[in-house]
């Protein structure tokens, strides 16, 4: 596998796990990983972003203009990460049942590099679920099962159950379940 | 030797492993970002390689959070001293605090090998400052070693013992944050067992040398750093690739971070361009960089955070980097920073225009956005959040608010904190405050804040000191029992270890009276009312002709540490038609759970981050934030989340 992901949001979002979910992918691929994640004062709830290298990379830090897959736990810090996007990428951002409002200048550019820019109300997803705070699993599920995904669904989730503490495994796994299917429901429309 | 399993860990982790592997036995550390992830990791694999001090394995692994880095330094170097491998972790501005030692462990030097990692942060991410731990080295006479990856400070990890066993000299271990906070897939190694057995040979002329013997001292450590740097012109930690186009007229030299973002650069450019990897920044193999440089007109120069190879570059007539303006001075070298200099530099030798990057008409596009920066913010139903509004209250605009290093920092954003310098300073700067005032008679209130652990660390001198000399304050320590912003390590007062054994527990109360300090109380700071009573009291004991400094200790446990005193007594807010939109309590308690609902012109409680502490019914003076009564507790939580 050869992938470069952006995982951006707020903190205790839960970006730290949204993006070691996918490094164990990769691991279990067989691929080389290397990526970076935020520490320290900026968890406090502030802008949390996680970049992620599948493949023969050696640095941990993606460019901007180089990633195949942004996820935004948050529109905002979406937003201010779109711009990773390779043209051509996918960007997959939860966002709250009132819409994209990033602007129709940013919309247009994103059409003229042929970014997709997928939106899902992962919040409201996730406390139907139970969990507020599944948000991120949601979120990985809509991505990964969208057709353009580098990442396979079916490893995704295994690894997914195989990383959850106990407590958490079914509610995970309904969560990145729901995402999917709110995916396919978008192929649909 | 590998294992054969493979983990992902973090360049914390696989610092941490090389330790461990490499059969270190005493492990020092204090908190902080980005290093404060080596000692928990050291401990985690230590577990898992059966080498806890209860087992008698002989190759038992002793490991500790000190006090401070000055401590911790000083524990792990007289480890180091019997024998033994030792290891010790810290963060650039901890290495400040352990500088005494540290320049005097270089005189003395080392018998077992001793590794001091110390974490940069270049940006800064976390931190106060971006200075280089490889100019300090420079400034200590000691090596240092500069990792690209996790993997290769795992691997940098083996070659530092080596090398201070060999040269009987500490060594430092230089990350940056995107080493320490990079996660990467790295095959375990096994445990190298070296049988040693401490055993302390007395030799005063060394361990206990006054200055006449230091001078003899300082002219073997030049000689060892003669011999070191002849070692790293044929260190495979420093090497060339890319050599292989003839043609070109610019070379590379880098290390650390930028190393490996250049060389990801080159490749998705498509561009040959030969690089010098130094991984030992100091002492500098000079001719191996002379021989580099001698082959192109000009060599481009990238190193975080500032500029300890370009400095021992003699000759830096063909060199671009920091010292002639070429490399901004400040800030982090990302990909984007070095693809423009890339450019600059292509494009003025005449050799190549690179494009723009592919999305910069949208990276425009969003920075016109003006998307606010989020900054951290005290979490919802923090205690500091309490402590820092009855402060405000009780003391008013007038009062001068030192603060120190920790979450409680972000009581920036209730206007609670004027001044924040380095750990421990928030008492040394308040007596400053008092001694200034008190010359022309002014008498207007000080009140400082610092946390349990940043008090034990350095605060306790300072409070000595500012007792002695007469400084009249109030010095709030806000007690939350643990090291909340660095990931919760236990602290002097905590009744365990880092790894769980018992520990003897210190009382905040007799340290401070045992600096001098009469008035000593101990309050929640939830129980808002009387806290701001007891801070009212606290003032006038100040004030008093017999009275002198105030502590109050505002004791309350940090929210994500030990969330259930607050699940237990749970105490769910509304806000009710009485609220006019004023915004006070958006500026004066400033909680994330707080928002203005703009359409409405109304404060609303954000429930998904709520955790229902209900602190901030004081906050509205209007009485427009009420409990919540249980009826409408049902409506709005729904009958399942009413039992909490």
């Amino acid at each position: 596998m050869n992938a470069r992901v952006i995982v951006a949001g707020l903190g205790g979002q839960g970006v730290l796990f949204a993006s070691r979910v996918l490094a164990q992918v990769a691991l279990a691929m067989g691929d080389d990983v290397i990526g970076s994640e935020t520490h320290g004062m900026s968890q406090r709830g502030g802008q949390v972003v996680a970049h992620l290298k599948i493949g023969p990379y050696r640095s941990p830090l993606v460019r901007k203009g180089t990633a195949d897959l942004v996820l935004g736990l948050d529109a905002t810090e979406a937003t201010r990460h779109l711009a990773f996007a390779r043209p051509g990428g996918l960007c997959c951002v939860n966002v709250p049942s009132g819409g994209w409002m990033a602007g129709e200048e940013v919309s247009a550019l994103l059409d003229t590099l042929g970014i997709s820019l997928l939106q899902v109300d992962a919040d409201r997803i996730a406390l139907e679920c139970g969990g507020p705070a599944v948000a991120n699993v949601v979120l990985l599920g809509f991505a990964t099962a969208h057709p353009a995904s580098l990442f396979p669904a079916e490893a995704v989730a295994a690894t997914l159950q195989r990383i959850s503490p106990p407590r958490f495994r079914d509610l995970n796994r309904r969560a990145f379940e729901r995402g999917a299917e709110a995916a396919q429901r978008h192929e649909t429309l | 030797m590998r294992s054969g399993r493979t983990e992902v860990l973090l360049g914390n982790g696989a610092i941490a492993r090389g330790l461990v592997e490499n059969g270190v036995r005493v492990v020092t550390s204090y908190p902080g970002t980005p290093a404060s992830e080596v000692l928990a990791e050291v401990i985690r694999f230590r577990a898992a390689m059966g080498l806890d001090p209860s087992h008698d394995s002989g190759q038992a692994l002793y490991t500790e959070w000190s006090t401070n880095e000055k401590v911790a330094l000083e524990v792990a170097l007289a480890a180091s001293m019997t024998g033994l491998r030792a290891a010790v972790a810290m963060k650039q501005a901890g290495l400040n605090v352990a500088a005494d030692a540290l320049l005097n462990a270089a005189y003395t030097g080392v018998v077992g090998g001793l590794v001091i990692v110390v974490g940069d942060d270049p940006g800064p991410h976390s931190s106060q400052t971006e200075a280089d731990t490889r100019l300090f080295a420079l400034f200590a006479k000691l090596p240092v070693l500069d990792p690209s990856t996790p993997r290769e400070a795992r691997e940098m990890v083996g070659e530092a013992f080596r090398l201070s066993e060999q040269f009987r000299l500490p060594v430092l271990l230089r990350p940056t944050t995107r080493v320490c906070h990079a996660v990467q897939n790295i095959e375990l190694g096994t445990l190298e067992t070296l049988g040693r057995s401490p055993h302390f040979k007395r030799e005063p002329a060394r361990w206990a040398a006054t200055p006449r013997f230091r001078y003899g001292l300082h002219v073997e450590l030049n000689e060892k750093l003669k011999a070191v740097e002849g070692v790293f012109e044929a260190s495979p930690l420093n090497s060339t690739t890319r050599m292989s186009n003839a043609a070109t007229r610019i070379g590379i030299i880098a290390s650390g971070v930028p190393f490996v973002t250049v060389l990801d650069l080159l490749d998705e450019l498509g561009l040959d361009m030969p690089v010098l990897k130094i991984g030992t920044p100091y002492p500098l193999p000079r001719r191996l960089v002379a021989d580099f440089i001698a082959r192109y007109e000009r060599v481009l120069v990238l190193e975080e955070p500032d500029a300890a190879i370009e400095l021992q570059i003699a000759d830096r007539r063909k060199v671009s980097g920091r010292l002639n303006g070429t490399v901004p001075g400040a800030g982090e070298l990302s990909p984007e920073v070095i693809y423009s200099l890339l450019a600059r530099v292509l494009a003025d030798g005449g050799l190549a225009k690179l494009p723009p990057a592919p999305t910069e008409a949208l990276d425009a596009a969003v920075a016109a956005l003006k998307l606010p920066p989020r900054g951290p913010r005290l979490c919802p139903g923090c205690p500091h959040r309490s402590s820092f509004y009855a402060i405000k209250r009780v003391f008013g605009p007038q009062a001068i608010l030192p603060s120190d290093i920790g979450c409680y920092t972000l009581g920036l954003n209730l206007r609670g904190v004027d001044t924040c310098l380095d750990m421990g300073a928030a008492i040394s700067m308040a007596d400053g405050f008092y001694q200034a005032y008190h010359l022309d008679g002014d008498r207007r209130p000080i009140v400082a804040t610092i946390g349990d652990s940043t008090f034990v660390h350095a605060g306790l001198p300072a409070l000595a000191n500012a007792v002695h000399t007469g400084a009249r304050f109030v010095l709030v320590i806000l007690d939350n029992g643990t090291t909340a912003m660095t990931g919760m390590q236990p602290t002097a007062e905590s009744a365990l270890l880092a790894d769980g054994r018992a520990a003897q527990p210190l009382s905040l109360e007799e340290l401070a009276k045992a600096c001098g300090v009469r008035f000593v109380r101990r309050m929640d700071p939830y129980q808002l009312g009387a806290f701001q009573a007891l801070l009212e009291e606290a003032g006038r004991y100040v004030r008093a002709e017999e009275g002198g400094i105030a502590v109050v200790i505002a004791e309350r446990a940090c929210v994500l540490y030990d969330p259930l005193p607050v699940c237990q007594h749970p105490v769910p807010v509304t806000v009710t038609e009485a609220c006019d939109g004023c915004k006070y309590c958006l500026v004066a308690f400033e909680c994330p759970a707080l928002v203005l609902n703009v359409a409405a012109g109304k404060v609303e409680i954000d429930r998904r981050t709520c955790i229902d502490c209900g602190q901030c019914i004081e906050a509205c003076y209007k009485g427009a934030i009420v409990p919540l009564a249980d009826e409408a507790l049902a409506r709005a939580h729904g009958p399942a989340e009413v039992v909490l």
